[in-house]
């Protein structure tokens, strides 16, 4: 006995372990199921053989065939069925369905004679129980009918039952006509029958498969109690399934028997399943094999259950009758055991052959966090806005209340900056993390999966990357694995990263990074200054993936649209808004209409490669999700450029406008044949200032002052200060300009003319100074040559000025004819009205934010007294002329 | 709009021009000419420490004066002899030398001028300063001086009006300038002094008994003003023999001017006598009227002749003085000398 004991917990570890291997393997191969066609007249009652997981496309076929034609299975058949009724899943249950055409026996194994003992005893077991209506009729089978009632007395009183169809009360032959040794290899199984009225068993031993059909007639009463006696092999996995007769919720059971046996010795709890299924009209879900809806959507359909784990599985039957699994997923027993009788609500998007979501955006450790935030907006926005373009509808998990801890664990799996790692240390495996996240988003109905992470480099706010990582959960239900190998993670992981710069350059990376994740070429104008002053010269940058021998090789032109300030062109309006499809049609058909004289060839520069590569960032992935054991397993990648599928490059041009206005920039593809597609447009601005505050000294010598006394030597400087706008035209501008001005006069000859008749004659030929400052201020009109063209801006301005000169007349008190009259109380300071015209020619450049105007001023200062020859002879006439160089230093404030 | 500005800027150019360009040369160089000529240079019509160039400042001012200054008009019409004086005013020609015709014109356009320029502008120094230096001269040298000028001319000329036909004597700094130019001909002055060099002085004092001598300067239409050369009470030396009015002391002013030498002291009676020199008991006699000294003769010493005391006039030079320095010579000498060349000085109050 100990001996045995031994024997059954040495085999009870092997199975363990078995178990946990197969777990281990079943676990993340939720396998694809083959494509097969469907026949038209299928009823769904064989689609669960397509439901079935881990078999050949030919097994497939062979179960369906079986089910389909209600065929018996041969011989050869054995392998795959004690494979399936091996299995403790409904997929071992659903064989009865599958294989009915067999009933209502069929026992395949390498020995006959076993076969022949099974269905003896099985007959012997039907005439003894059922056949003679009741044990209590017949003498031998007094201790068989007192452990059946001592079974159901059990059995009522929730206690330990003692499987009553036992060795110790059939081998006597008394009640069943059966032998010892008939029984030697077979477990007796006693199945209350209280409300079904089916029953199917499958029993896998070895090689040996074992299916038992039973029906209404086969069911033992006995004083009112319904049972069915199965026998099985001993040493075998077992599937009961019972249907109820209301065609409830079947109760399957499993195990592995290796003694007579009860079942169900209390009622099975049940619970409920409250299913929304939103789905297409090509796709079949089932449930534990069996179909719950054909291509309607349910809402809230409730579905009961009986304990135990169940397994949702929708098919994708493809028009010319290909059929895959679509979705598969399990629902633990925990999960409805824990409702309290109250539904468990599932929602399932089944929808969207090809959709992708984005899982998470993180910000690597030191990098802004607010970034990442904007970045994951922005793929959303980018991905909702290409779903045609992409061919995937953009889920957003964010919207889905049921996101669950492996999503959250898969976020610090596909972002290894992220935070801490996953694997050895969390007793969690990478592939088993990213096959449970997987089923997640295959349950939501997500077929690839992104991550992004914004990367940085401290201390340099402008050197960013973003790393894009894409799971492609399709591909790990699709993909064909190995026993052994598991899933290869690198092939199904895809990285890709781009460098920008700050954070205006967001948008386009994070597109960039999304098609290359996605595979799709693109050339695309990244985000840059959009405003120049019309003499700088325009950068732009240009981001391309793709080979340029495919999608052709990139070019750039700009075109004058619009003059400055007229306001944003429709055409820059359009290409502001989110989708830019027919934004780029517009700039084509813009495009077209635009002069050649409007256009500029913008020339390019070096192809700089700014894609991380993706491979080697899969390895460093793997190495931090797996840990060094799993990174072990992917075998090592060499990179060769030349299998590179495509690269990233950044590309700069830059070029200058003629002159001021809005231009549209357009990035296209010149293709081999020499055709040319628009790639992607922005529209960049080459503005005047509206206006200008400028500062400016002018100053004129001796030489070139003329005063009405030509002897006189005077000295003229102006200091001034002004705001010119330039509306509505950009070459002509109006102002206002204000300033000091100040004139030294110095009468070298003394007396001008005959005036001061009383001085003495020798005095009035003393040398003669005096000063005049004077405050004016005037309107202004300039005209500048805005032409980008020319190496200097020329421009005019003539400016008029009225003011008050003050002229200070202290060193000619003995002059009281050239002094003027004193006024105002004072002897030394006479006031005159002065009205001036300046007109300055010159040329100008700019300098950093400063422009910088140099001039030759050409003046006519006190004009007012230019009338008038008295005041001109004497010190308050102002009078003159003047040439002066002048310094303009101007900026728009 | 363009046109507007563009008419704008014309005028603001045409009134430049107009304003620019004050004054003429019109009229210039003739009214400097005339002031010049009349001697009203240096002045503040034109003025220059070398006086020979005050014409070109005179010219330069003129030039630059706007003729819209009604000053500049008045003072071109009272040099370009345009200016029409008023009724009551009576312009009296410097030269009274009708037969020089030129002479006498120039003469009566500078005494119109002059009229002009005090009139029109009084107080003003428009007519130059005058300094006139007045030279004691034997009438050996003056006659070798001056030989055009006989001395019994020069008492002729002194009856009358005073007018002068003739320019004063070159100033030494004249003089200078006059060397070193070599251009004689341009000289607005009588070189005469600057040919002879230095001329000697007289000492008459003893000869004449002189008790005071003083110098008269004489302008047309002015009374006189006198300077004392010597005064035997303050002053036994009589080696001075000139002395200089000028216009801040004596406003004195260019045109033609009368010199005399006053002499009072006391002679023999009957040197006087070889005069005709008239005694009388009172003093009431005076210089014009040619009557005799009220002193009397000195009885204090009966070997010596007796000594009277007289007052006699020697007239000088009669010359049109000019701004700047100007020379002018009066003859005297002993009385016998006098008498000698029949001349008559006036007498006057002893």
């Amino acid at each position: 006995m100990t001996a045995l004991v031994r024997v059954y917990a040495s085999i009870g570890r092997g199975v363990g372990v078995a178990l946990a291997m197969l777990v281990w393997l079943v676990l993340p191969r939720i396998a694809a199921a083959a494509a097969d066609v469907v026949p038209a007249t299928d009823d769904g009652r064989c689609l669960a053989a397509r439901a079935l997981s881990g078999l050949t496309p030919a097994e497939h076929t062979r179960l369906f065939t079986l089910c389909s034609t209600r065929g018996r299975p041969g011989p050869s058949d054995a392998p795959l069925l004690a494979r399936l009724a091996a299995r403790m899943t409904w997929e071992s249950a659903a064989l009865g369905e599958l294989l009915a055409g067999a009933a209502p026996h069929l026992d395949l194994g390498p020995d006959p004679a076993d076969l022949k003992r099974l269905q003896a005893v099985r007959r012997a077991l039907r005439e003894a129980l059922v056949d003679r209506r009741g044990l209590t009729t017949v003498p031998g089978c007094k201790p068989l009918a007192a452990a059946v009632d001592a079974y159901a007395a059990d059995r009522d009183a929730r206690e330990p039952t003692t499987a009553p169809f036992a060795g110790a009360y059939l081998e006597d032959g008394r009640c069943v006509a059966v032998d010892a040794a008939a029984l030697a290899d077979l477990n007796i199984l006693t199945v209350p029958a209280d409300d079904a009225d089916a029953l199917f068993v499958a029993a896998s031993a070895g090689d040996r498969v074992v299916l038992q059909w039973f029906g209404p007639e086969d069911v033992v009463v006995h004083r009112g109690r319904r049972l069915f006696v199965v026998a099985v092999p001993g040493w075998s996995t077992v599937t009961v399934r019972a249907t109820p007769r209301d065609a409830a919720a079947a109760a399957t059971w499993h195990s592995f028997v290796i003694q007579d046996a009860t079942l169900w010795d209390r009622a099975p709890a049940a619970g409920c399943l409250r299913l929304s299924v939103d789905l297409d009209a090509d796709t079949t879900l089932l449930l534990d094999g069996r179909v719950l809806t054909r291509g309607k959507p349910l809402a809230h359909r409730t579905v009961g259950v009986i304990d135990g784990a169940h397994e949702l599985v929708a098919l994708r039957c493809a028009a010319r009758g290909a059929c895959a699994v679509r979705f598969r997923e399990v629902l633990p027993a925990s999960d409805r055991t824990g409702t309290q009788n109250l539904c468990q609500d599932l929602a399932l998007d089944l929808h969207q052959p090809s959709s992708v979501a984005v899982l998470r955006v993180t910000a690597a450790p030191g990098c802004d966090a607010a970034l990442a935030w904007r970045a994951a907006g922005l793929a959303a926005d980018y991905l909702r806005r290409s779903e045609t373009a992409t061919g995937r509808v953009f889920r957003d998990l964010a919207s889905y209340a049921t996101l669950t801890e492996a999503l959250g664990a898969m976020r610090t799996s596909l972002n290894p900056g992220a935070g801490a790692t996953v694997g050895a240390q969390t007793g969690a495996d990478s592939l088993e993390v990213v096959a449970t996240v997987a089923k997640e988003a295959w349950r939501q109905g997500i077929d690839e999966l992104i991550s992004l992470e914004l990367r940085c480099t401290p201390g340099d706010a402008a050197d960013l990357a973003l790393q894009g990582s894409a799971l492609s959960v399709r591909d790990v239900f699709n993909r064909a694995q190995g026993e052994v190998a598991g899933l290869d993670i690198k092939q199904i992981l895809r990285v890709q990263s781009l460098d920008f710069r700050g954070a205006a350059q967001l948008e386009s990376t994070v597109a960039g990074v999304l098609d290359q994740l996605l595979g799709r070429s693109y050339l695309r104008i990244r985000e840059g200054a959009g405003v120049f002053a019309y003499r700088q010269r325009a950068r732009v940058e240009l981001a391309a993936y793709g080979h340029s021998e495919e999608v052709g090789r990139p070019e750039l032109s700009a075109y004058h649209i619009a003059e400055p300030h007229h306001g944003a062109p429709r055409v820059c309006q359009a290409l502001d808004r989110d989708d830019r499809r027919p934004a780029l049609s517009f700039v084509e058909e813009h495009t077209r209409n635009v002069s050649r004289r409007e256009r500029i060839r913008v020339p390019l520069g070096d192809e700089l490669d700014i894609l991380v590569d993706g491979l080697e960032d899969t390895r460093e992935v793997v190495r931090t999700v797996a840990g060094d054991q799993a990174a072990a397993l992917i075998p090592r990648v060499t990179v060769d450029k030349r299998l590179r599928p495509a690269a990233a490059t950044r590309i700069e041009g830059s070029f200058r406008a003629r002159r001021p206005g809005t231009y549209l920039v357009v990035a296209r593809r010149r293709r081999a044949d020499g055709t040319t597609a628009i790639a992607d447009a922005t529209c960049v601005r080459f503005d005047v200032p509206a206006h200008e505050l400028w500062a400016s000294v002018v100053f004129a010598p001796d030489l070139t002052t003329r005063t009405p006394i030509r002897s006189w030597g005077a000295r003229h400087l102006r200091v001034q200060i002004g705001h010119t706008w330039y509306r509505p035209r950009d070459w002509l501008g109006l102002g206002v300009a204000g300033g000091y001005t100040y004139t030294r006069y110095v009468s070298s000859a003394g007396l001008p003319s005959w005036q001061d008749f009383q001085i003495d004659a020798a005095t009035g030929r003393s040398e003669l100074d005096w000063h005049r400052h004077a405050i004016v201020i005037g309107p202004l009109v300039e005209v500048r040559s805005r032409r980008a063209t020319l190496p200097v801006e020329f421009r005019a301005r003539l400016a008029a000025a009225l003011g008050v000169a003050i002229i200070d007349v202290s060193d000619l008190l003995g002059f009281p004819d050239f002094a003027t009259p004193a006024q105002f109380g004072t002897s030394k300071l006479r006031v005159a009205p002065t009205a001036d015209l300046t007109l300055e020619l010159g040329f100008g450049y700019d300098a950093g934010p400063l422009a910088v105007a140099h001039v030759i001023s050409l003046g006519a200062v006190a004009l007012n007294d230019m009338s008038s020859g008295r005041n001109s002879v004497t010190a308050i006439g102002g009078a003159g002329l003047f040439a002066g160089l002048g310094l303009i230093l101007g900026g728009k404030p | 709009m363009m046109r507007a500005r563009l008419a704008l800027l014309l005028v603001g150019v045409a009134s430049a021009c107009a304003g620019l360009n004050v004054g003429s040369d019109e009229g210039c160089a003739a009214a400097c000419a005339v002031a010049e000529a009349c001697g009203f240079l240096p002045s503040n019509l034109g003025y220059d420490a070398a006086p020979m160039l005050a014409v070109g400042d005179c010219e330069r001012r003129c030039r630059q004066s706007p003729r819209d200054d009604p000053a500049v008009t008045t003072l071109l019409s009272c040099l370009d002899g345009t200016w029409e004086p008023p009724d009551a005013v009576q312009v009296v020609a410097w030269c009274d030398d009708l037969t020089g015709t030129s002479a006498y014109v120039d003469g009566l356009a500078c005494a119109t001028a002059a009229t002009c320029l005090e009139r029109e502008f009084p107080g003003a120094a428009l007519q130059g300063e005058v300094a006139l230096q007045v030279v004691l001269i034997s009438f050996t040298d003056y006659a070798t001086l001056i030989p055009e000028t006989p001395i019994a001319q020069v008492y002729a000329d002194a009856l009358g009006e005073v007018a002068s036909c003739s320019e004063a004597l070159c100033a030494k700094s004249e003089c200078a300038v006059t060397n070193a130019s070599d251009d004689a001909a341009e000289l607005p002055c009588n070189d005469a002094l600057c040919r002879a060099g230095m001329y000697k002085n007289v000492e008459i004092c003893d000869e004449l008994g002189a008790q005071t001598i003083e110098v008269l300067v004489t302008e047309q239409g002015r009374r006189p003003a006198a300077q004392l050369l010597f005064d035997a009470n303050e002053s036994a030396d009589c080696d001075g023999s000139s002395v200089t009015f000028d216009s801040v002391t004596y406003a004195l002013r260019p045109g033609p001017i009368q010199t005399y030498a006053r002499v009072r002291g006391a002679l023999p009676a009957e040197d006087l006598a070889l005069l005709g020199y008239v005694f009388e008991d009172t003093d009431s006699g005076g210089p014009d009227s040619g009557g005799p000294d009220t002193g009397g003769p000195d009885t204090g010493d009966t070997d010596d002749p007796p000594l009277v005391s007289y007052c006699l006039q020697f007239v000088g030079m009669n010359v049109t003085a000019r701004g700047g320095e100007n020379i002018a010579l009066v003859p005297v000498g002993p009385i016998t000398e006098v008498a000698a060349l029949g001349l008559t000085p006036q007498t006057c109050a002893p």
